[in-house]
Parts: C-alpha cells; structure tokens; sequence
C-alpha cells in the first residue's frame, strides 16, 4: 500500500477533523467559555471547503472512470442521434407531409396573420374613410335639405300657380301632329 | 435565516441566468455586451471579424498590439471593469491595442474552419492594422483559443508578426490531465459529425455545458457560497454579476473548425507533432521565428498548464520564455494581481523588443498634424 494518501482520502480526512473536532471544540467554547461565534463560523467555513473540495475529488473522479466515460460518451451520441431522427421526422412531417395532407405550415400561418393583419389595417382604415364619408354625406344632405326648403319657400312666395288644364274642345276637326 | 434566503436568492437569479443562456444558445441570439470600460473605435469589419481600435493617450512604443480573443465567448473579459481590464493595462502602458471581436457564425458559416479564421479574418484584420499604423509588423496577443489562432497565423504568416504572446494555450493536448479530458475522449467523431449536421455549428448552449461540465460543483453552488461569503467585499457582487454575464455569453462555434478542433487538435494532437495543415499547408512551427512569451496560468483548470508549458519547445524562435504565474485561466485577465504585477512584465517584455519599430514607424497621430 502506497504511503501517500489520495487526494480524496485526505479531503475527507480532513472533512472529518474540521466536523468532528474543529466544529465541536468552537461550538463548546461558545457556549461554555463564552467565546464569540467567530470561531464558530469560522469552523463552519472550514468544514464546507473541504466538503467542496471532497464534492470536487468525487466529480473528477467520476469523469476520470473509464466506464462513466463509456456511458456518457454513448449516451451522448445516442442523444444526438434520437435528436436527428427526431429533427428528420418533423422535417418530413413538416416539410412535405405537413402541406400535402393541407394543414398549413409555421410560415404559412405567419403569412397568414401578417395578411389578417394587413386586412384589418385596411378595414379599419376604410371604416374611418366610411364614417368620415358619412359624416360629410350628412353635413351635404342636411345643407341641402335646408337649401330645399328654403327654394320651396321660394316657389311658393313667388305666387306661381301652374294654369288648370284646359278641357278638349268638343268638335274640333284639326288633329295635332 | 440570511444564509439559506440570501444564498436562494443568488442561486435563482444564477439558474434563471443559466436557463436564459441556454435558450438564446438555442437560437442565433448573442447576449449584449455590458458597456465597454475603454472607448473604441471600430476600423475593420469583414469576413466574422469586427477590429477595434483603442487608442492610447501617451503612446510610446511603436508597435501595435492585436488581441485575439477565443471564438467561443465574448471578448469584454479583457475589458471588464477600470483596474481589472487587460486593454486599460495596456494602453498605460503606451501601446496602441487593436482587439479582434468574433462575429458569430450563422449555420451559413458552418463550413468556415481554421483556413476561414485564420488565413482570411485574421490575416486581414492584421493588413488593416499593418494599414492603419503604418508598420510591417504587429504584436500579436491570443488568448485560449484565440492563441491558438494566433500562434497558427505566426506559424503561416511570420513577416507579419514582431512578436507573439500567448496566453493560456491549449497547445499540447497529449497531456490528458484534466479529468474532463476523458470525458471528451470517448466522444467519438461520429457524434462530433452528427452535431454539425444537426445543428451545422457547434450551438452555444453545448459550448456553455462543457465549460460547466468543468466544474459542476462550483457551477452549481459554490460560487454562490463564495458571493454569500464575500458579498461585504467592496465591488465583489458587482465583479461577480460582470463575470457571470460574460460566463454566458457563449458563441456558437463554425461546424468545420469545431471539427478541426476536436478531432485533429485535441484527440490526435496533430498540431504538436507537426501534422497539422491549415487550407492544404501544414503548420510548422519552426516557422515561429519571432520572440514568443507563453504564459502559463499555474491554476488553469481550462486549459492544463502542462498542455501550454512545451509550446516554446517546438518553435523556431532564438528568444523564448515560458512566465508562469499563480493564477487561474480567467485570472489570467482579471484578477487583481495578474493586472498589478503580470501585465506589466508582458508590456516590459514586449517593449524591449520593441525598439527596432521606432526606425520604419511614422506617428500617424503626428502625421495627422
């Protein structure tokens, strides 16, 4: 057996001194000598560096073995070819299966909105253009229905009395052409 | 209890984070960059680069610095906040920085592989800081993958380059230190074709999964912890909120250079045994023949730094140095002692073998006058 300890042996044996040595010692101080909690804290810091230092060890370790290698690498290569399956399935579904069978496409349905839109735009445009038609309409026929009454007046003041037909004569030979 | 509320809280608003990164890595969304630390101009845009320009108020030394970011995350990691910003360290120093920020790839990208990114974007994103600065020759600084990039670009196109940084590289990747590494080894390239025809680009909710994966307890809990436990720190929660965000700003990744990158690069590690080819040429690295600085972040648990640590082995250059400094693989560009004490030795570095630019080099500032 080797002399020299594992990174991660020491880490831990570490991890064990600060949290069961150091961090009792502190705690006891504080409370039976009446220490602050600098200490404390201070024993608390240590012992979370070298559990971080340990949580390192174990995650380098853990790249370092041949056989996590293996699987990670597989499974990231079986990933990647599920996503490609996956990415040529929905390029045939909505590349060309998508359309033939008419359900329009996301570009299609853009092109859509964009031109309901566009409509809706125009629409509301040709409302405002309508309503302002109609208003001019109304102002036109209520100037004019005003100006007729007033022409109707006028007739009527001027006196005019349209002549009273006048009866055919009886035996008239002559005959209008 | 304010542990167990205060720690719920943050978990929450960390999970919804998570989920709400993990959606936009569904679609083609990119979240939006915070607001820059330092001003910049945009100079270049074409191909999947956008090139930005910050200027420098007391410039004094002649050759630009281009910043080659990783393709996978937003770049404002290197312009985080005033006193944590590599750009801001930078141009204090009197350089003019020119940073590369990645457009990201459209499925239309799919094809783009290192050939596209290098002998393309960033070939001529240096052209047009060669342009703009009036020089032949610029320092090119890469970053993760972006070093990669870099060091390839050198490899392939050296009278452009004065000198070359890179910063945490994933060079080597014989080196199976890291335990995530297995993991990727039992991938095998069926599934890494089978993500690019699904998906044509390598999506950014898997980018943000393997670098959770990375570390699973931190992701899922600690770092909570350590916000519960330093949130009376002046500006940590603001700092932690900024790094989260750009934690889940992950880019998707161009189909054929995530091919490349997984199966020539990091299971058959052609680049470090000289097999590698970038658009029908190979790399050789021999051809690296000017100064090289490799910074090795001792705590990288990204990049490992035994995968970074050969690099100057293999190049041609006569002046190499490896500059390990104790820190992690974002510490590198953030912490506040990779700002205080490793930027400035990188712009020492870079500036002693500078000098020989003052000859050929026009102050276009002056020039302008």
């Amino acid at each position: 057996m080797s002399a020299k300890q594992s990174p991660i042996a020491d880490d831990l044996a570490k991890l064990f001194e600060v949290a069961w040595i150091d961090l009792p010692v502190a705690a006891a101080k504080r409370l039976f000598a009446n220490e602050d909690e600098g200490a404390v804290r201070e024993a608390g810091w240590k012992a979370y560096d070298a559990w971080v230092r340990l949580a390192n060890d174990a995650a380098n370790r853990v790249y370092a073995n041949p056989a996590f290698g293996t699987v990670a690498g597989r499974g990231i290569e079986g990933v990647l070819r599920v996503q490609r399956v996956g990415a040529a399935v929905a390029s045939a579904i909505f590349g060309n299966l998508w359309p033939a069978i008419g359900l329009p496409t996301a570009t299609e349905l853009q092109a859509l909105r964009a031109d309901v839109k566009a409509l809706r735009e125009e629409l509301r445009t040709a409302r405002i253009e309508a309503s302002e038609d109609q208003t001019a309409k109304d102002g036109y026929a209520a100037a004019r229905g005003a100006e007729a009454e007033n022409a109707a007046a006028a007739v009527i003041w001027n006196g005019f009395k349209p002549e009273r037909k006048r009866p055919a004569r009886e035996g008239k030979k002559s005959v209008a052409l | 209890m304010s542990l167990f509320n205060d720690l719920a809280g943050y978990w929450l608003d960390g999970a919804v984070r998570t989920l709400d990164a993990i959606g936009r890595g569904f679609g083609s969304q990119v979240s939006a960059d915070p607001p820059p630390v330092t001003p910049y101009e945009v100079i270049y845009e074409g191909g999947k680069v956008s090139l930005r320009h910050y200027r420098a108020r007391n410039r004094i030394h002649a050759t630009p610095i281009v910043l080659v970011y990783a393709l996978i995350k937003r770049p404002f990691i290197l312009d985080l906040q005033p006193g944590k910003s590599v750009v801001e360290s930078l141009l204090k120093q009197g350089f003019e920085v020119y940073m590369i920020d990645w457009i990201p790839p459209t499925r239309a990208d799919a094809s783009r592989g290192f050939d596209a990114y290098v002998n393309q974007d960033l070939a001529n994103a240096v052209r047009a800081v060669r342009i703009a600065e009036n020089v032949e020759q610029v320092n090119v600084l890469g970053y993760c993958f972006g070093a990669l990039l870099s060091l390839i670009y050198t490899a392939l196109h050296r009278e452009n380059v004065k000198n070359l940084v890179t910063l945490a590289i994933p060079f080597d990747m014989g080196v199976r230190e890291l335990p995530i590494y297995n993991l990727m080894d039992r991938v095998d390239d069926g599934a890494i074709e089978l993500i690019t025809k699904i998906y044509g680009n390598c999506p950014a909710w898997m980018v943000n999964l393997g670098f959770t994966a990375m570390s699973p307890v931190h992701h899922a809990f600690d770092k909570y912890v350590g916000l519960y436990r330093n949130a009376q720190r002046d500006g940590y929660a603001e700092m932690f909120d900024l790094f989260e965000r750009w934690m889940s700003s992950d880019v998707p990744l161009a189909g054929q250079i995530f091919r490349e990158m997984t199966g020539d690069i990091f299971k058959r590690n052609l680049l470090a045994k000289g097999e590698f080819k970038v658009g029908g040429r190979p790399v050789d690295l021999r051809e690296v023949t000017c100064p090289l600085l490799n910074i090795v972040a001792e705590l990288d648990d990204v990049v490992h730094p035994g995968s970074s640590l050969p690099l100057p082995r293999k190049v041609g250059s006569a002046d190499r140095l490896n500059l390990t400094f104790p820190t992690g693989h974002i510490g590198a560009a953030v912490s506040a002692g990779a700002i205080r004490k490793m930027w400035p030795q990188v712009g020492e570095w870079l500036a002693d073998r500078d000098h020989q630019g003052w000859d050929n080099w026009k102050n276009p500032v002056k020039n302008a006058d």
